[in-house]
């Protein structure tokens, strides 16, 4: 006889008989399942915060790095100092209005100190030790 | 009661049907451990799912499966086995059948039967039930318990071969 569930009444009585049988009993630690389990909850937590700790070490560390990168393409200031020195004695060149220094000898010679040109040197302005003091 | 107070207390009622569940893969003691393991997992969860107990079945059968895969817990298994021999069932003067003689046969069926008539019979679940677990369709558990209890009885009805034959 077929069933509605498609057993038939032999079979139906086979599912009684096997639901007669009890399982094993089976021991469970639910307080050691919970211990587990609130350990390994607390060890996900520590592992998100070591992870977000590191992550931000290593945004700290690129931006140093990239910062110090940017500064170096500016030369530090006493490297700066001793190249602006270094062009401005490149940059001297000599006046051609001056005279030479075989002219400036032939001169000594034949009139003394006299005969050197006078300089263009600026105006002195007078010192008071008033002012300076 | 809280949401672990009362997931826990669900799964202790059904402790011995998830080891009994475990046991087709794996000796008492490690079924033991598999379905603790998994009560763990299920207490790790950030929110309880839909339907715990069949999440436990789910989660007992994938270790149970993957453990008795593992070639080292294979060996360590059949040296337990043989050391102590646990019974699927508990003796009970109520039962309409021998529990050995339903151990033998349940234990000679194919996994795939063999796990839906222990789903079905003493888990107590529904086919939808099942299939969400075992990720197969509702017909399909159902085609299946249907031969796992074709074979089962006609296992049953052998008669006991005697010491004269």
């Amino acid at each position: 006889m077929q069933e509605q569930d498609g057993l038939n009444s032999a079979e139906h009585e086979l599912e009684r008989a096997l639901r007669s049988l009890s399982p094993a009993s089976a021991r469970l630690d639910p307080i050691a399942a919970a211990f587990d389990a609130g350990q390994k909850v607390r060890q996900r937590q520590v592992r998100a915060w070591a992870s977000a700790c590191l992550l931000l070490m290593v945004l700290q560390a690129t931006s140093l790095i990239w910062m110090r990168g940017a500064s170096d393409t500016s030369p530090p200031r006493g490297i700066e100092q001793a190249s602006t020195s270094l062009e401005t004695q490149r940059s001297f060149t000599p006046n051609p209005s001056m005279p030479t220094l075989r002219i400036l000898e032939d001169a000594m010679e034949k009139h003394g100190s006299d005969g050197l040109p006078t300089t263009d040197l600026p105006d002195t302005r007078q010192i008071d030790l008033k002012d300076q003091i | 009661m809280s949401e672990l107070d009362r997931l826990a207390g669900i799964v202790l009622a059904h402790a011995s049907k998830l080891t009994l569940f475990a046991r087709q893969w794996l000796d008492s003691s490690s079924a033991e451990d598999v379905v603790q393991e998994a009560l763990v997992s299920l207490l790790t969860l950030r929110s309880a799912p839909d339907d715990p107990i069949a999440w436990m079945y789910r989660a007992v059968r994938n270790e149970a499966i993957d453990l008795a895969r593992t070639a080292s817990r294979r060996r360590k298994r059949e040296q337990s086995v043989a050391g102590q021999r646990q019974e699927w069932f508990s003796a009970s003067p109520e039962s309409l059948i021998d529990a050995r003689s339903a151990e033998k046969a349940l234990s000679q069926l194919p996994t795939e039967l063999a796990e839906v008539v222990i789903l079905r019979i003493w888990s107590e679940l529904s086919f939808s039930q099942m299939a969400r677990i075992l990720q197969v369709s509702q017909s399909t558990v159902h085609d299946r318990y249907v031969a796992a209890l074709t074979r089962l009885r006609s296992a049953l009805e052998q008669p006991c071969k005697s010491k004269m034959d």
